[in-house]
């Protein structure tokens, strides 16, 4: 009798145990449920698909889903114990102003989206200020030339979280006054996108400060097809130094082999952010060195590549077949703008961008950062991280030399 | 002088490929009547074929250059077998036609190919120096190929008993039909040699600059402004209104800055429709 009672105590115990562990078990009923119950916030993606700027930002879109994917495996964020988790909501600005302007009030009207990441060219930009600032949602820029309109007091919801021109300028410079200490005097080629004068008068500061002399500065048009004309002009001032400030590899690789042609063998530095393995694609590796760039390299082997960005270039490789430089852009929108969010701990777009200005430190792919701007731009919406600068060498191999801390007052 | 020379024969790269193109253009409005403003996706296919040819068949240059206009000219062929045939009777239709194309051709190229930058891999690499002035070698090989195509072209039309149906076709296509001339074989063949001509501009230039699926767009309209200088239905003409135009976006945009060549270029084609609206060579209307 006691042997059945100890029998069937023990059974009666083993349920319950079993009961107990298969209810901590998550299960996949359970996972779902988890999702389910978190909730979504929708992340708009501004990128041209169309048109003549589609070859970079169909790239930067491509890394906003690739974050946004990465932010959700990762659990998402929690905001006051609540989970959630992202949407990517993309609508091309096809290039131009008025596809810009009517993309952002389909983000803003009809997808009712609160933060959104892009654009790059300053009139896109501009174009879409007017909807998301009234509509008091926060956009995460690609880039600013730093025309007043794009980024100033006013535009307190427009934020910078990627590195542009401006940082750009003076690293570049650097190394330039670094490696060829007998160049005196540099010709300046940049887009004709309503920034050339801005940037020109911020190039020959900067190129002043470095005891060297800018003596022209000529401006293409976005749909200038052969450059020859362009860079003769440049040529024809007879610089020591090519410095090409803005642009895309498709226009930057023509300037660059018609300079080569026209035989400039001088340095061409560049004050951006263009990929130097397609540059060496496009111009052909006799014709590109010496040349530098802030883009990056590629090599998930060299230790100077941070984790954030081998990540992105694996996974990038897996999903899409083929990493992009322009992922990187992308991916540090969203971040930035995931980043605030938790900060603040709400989804109110003031307290978020308040939130956000007053961050002592936030984290991009290319390192730690800081918010900063508020003497430059009139606003802190700018985030301060480094800059690269990565060399063709005359091989055709590409090189990271270094990185550069960039700050703006 | 040496700059000078440079520019002179960029120019009249320019202006090769430019007539490459325009003559195409021109080809089907004389014997089809036919607007067909996806001309310039023809010119943007072929550089794209013509990439592909090259890279992912590992074809020599030149050959995925003629393997491109081979594709893009049986490509026209059937666009005007299947599809401008049925609408040639009404322009508006043919019109949309011709503008429905064009989007769905560039929407198609930035779809699948649009995104990674891609140059056309060169036919004659590098530099060369002739009586003491450096060129490069692709601009001049380039110019060359377009020289020799136009005059191959032009010799077709005037000398051969195709160019000469193509000619009566052009002329009065109804008496044409009568004189046993197969109208529909005669723009068939019109519309593959024109999409051959721009497959094969839109090769050369691409080896010259990167592509994109938006290049044709300019060509598109360099290839209006060249046919409106020279005049409806002026095949030699267009020899003439391409080198200006050649001339003038190789030699303008060195002294003005912005769009000024452009403005220069179409302020001559308005001028020439107010004063002359038959075009320096056309015929009056």
């Amino acid at each position: 009798m006691r042997m059945d009672r100890m029998k069937l105590s023990g059974g009666l115990l083993g349920i319950v145990v079993l009961i107990v562990v298969s209810l901590l078990l998550p299960s996949p009923a359970m996972a779902q449920q988890k999702k389910a119950d978190a909730k979504i916030i929708k992340i708009g993606i501004l990128a041209a698909l169309t048109g003549f700027a589609s070859a970079a930002e169909v790239h930067q879109k491509d890394g906003a889903l690739l974050a946004i994917d990465w932010l959700n495996e990762k659990g998402g964020i929690t905001i006051k114990g609540q989970k959630y988790l992202f949407e990517g909501v993309v609508e091309d600005n096809k290039s131009t102003a008025e596809g810009a302007k009517a993309a952002a009030e389909k983000l803003v009207y009809d997808h009712k989206v609160k933060f959104i990441a892009g654009a790059t060219i300053p009139y896109i930009n501009i174009a879409a200020a007017p909807v998301t600032e009234a509509a008091k949602v926060i956009r995460a820029l690609n880039y600013v030339c730093d025309t007043p309109e794009e980024l100033n007091a006013k535009t307190r919801y427009t934020f910078k979280p990627n590195p542009a021109i401006r940082e750009g300028i003076g690293p570049a410079l650097d190394y330039l006054v670094e490696k060829f200490p007998k160049v005196k005097t540099i010709a300046m080629i940049t887009p004709q996108d309503g920034a050339e004068s801005v940037l020109g008068a911020i190039c020959d500061k900067e190129a002043t400060q470095r005891g060297l002399k800018q003596v022209i500065v000529v401006a293409w048009p976005h749909d200038t097809a052969d450059f020859y004309p362009k860079v003769t002009q440049l040529l024809a001032s007879k610089p020591d130094a090519i410095f090409i400030v803005n642009g895309y590899e498709q226009a930057t690789a023509p300037i660059l082999k018609a300079a080569r042609e026209m035989g400039f063998k001088g340095p061409a530095p560049m004050g951006n952010y263009d990929d130097p393995y397609d540059i060496v694609k496009l111009t052909g590796k006799d014709y590109t060195a010496p040349f530098w760039t802030h883009g990056w390299s590629r090599d998930v082997n060299d230790p100077q590549l941070t984790p954030e960005m081998k990540e992105i270039i694996k996974r990038a490789e897996a999903k899409l077949g083929k990493f992009h430089q322009w992922n990187f852009w992308g991916w540090t929108e969203v971040w930035a703008i995931a980043q605030a969010i938790e900060k603040a701990q709400s989804l109110d777009t003031t307290v978020v961008a308040n939130t956000w200005r007053k961050m002592d430190s936030i984290k991009t792919p290319y390192g730690p950062g800081k918010m900063c701007g508020e003497k430059t731009y009139g606003i802190k919406n700018v985030v301060c991280s480094r800059v690269a600068i990565t060399e063709v060498l005359p091989d055709g191999n590409v090189k990271h030399i270094k990185w550069v801390n960039v700050n703006l007052p | 002088m040496e700059v000078f020379t440079q520019t002179i024969i960029n120019g009249l790269v320019l202006a090769s490929i430019y007539i490459l193109v325009a003559l195409g253009f021109a080809l089907i409005f004389s014997v089809m009547q036919v607007l067909n403003f996806a001309h310039g996706s023809m010119y943007m296919a072929g550089a794209y074929v013509c990439y592909y040819w090259g890279f992912a068949l590992g074809l020599p240059p030149w050959a995925a250059i003629a393997m491109s206009a081979v594709v893009l000219a049986l490509f026209g062929v059937f666009l005007e077998k299947f599809c401008f045939r049925f609408l040639e009777k009404n322009f508006n239709r043919t019109l949309m036609f011709a503008l429905a194309l064009i989007v769905v051709m560039q929407t198609a190229a930035d779809v699948t190919v649009g995104g990674y930058v891609k140059r056309v891999p060169s036919v004659l690499p590098g530099l060369t120096t002739i009586a003491g002035i450096t060129m490069s070698k692709e601009r001049l090989i380039a110019c060359v190929i377009a020289v020799f195509l136009l005059l191959a072209v032009f010799f077709l039309i005037r000398k051969t008993t195709l160019g000469r149906q193509m000619r009566a076709v052009a002329l009065d296509r109804d008496a044409a039909s009568l004189q046993g001339i197969n109208a529909h074989r005669i723009a068939a063949l019109a519309f593959g040699l024109s999409a051959g001509l721009a497959a094969v501009a839109g090769g050369l230039m691409g080896s010259i600059i990167s592509l994109n699926t938006y290049m044709g767009d300019t060509m598109l309209v360099k290839a209006i402004t060249l046919v409106i200088i020279a005049g409806m239905g002026s095949i030699g003409g267009l020899f003439v209104s391409g080198l200006i135009v050649g001339l003038v976006d190789a030699i303008l945009p060195i002294f003005i800055g912005g769009a000024g060549s452009e403005v220069v270029a179409f302020g001559f084609a308005i001028l020439i429709l107010v004063v002359r609206p038959q075009g320096l060579f056309g015929q009056e209307i």
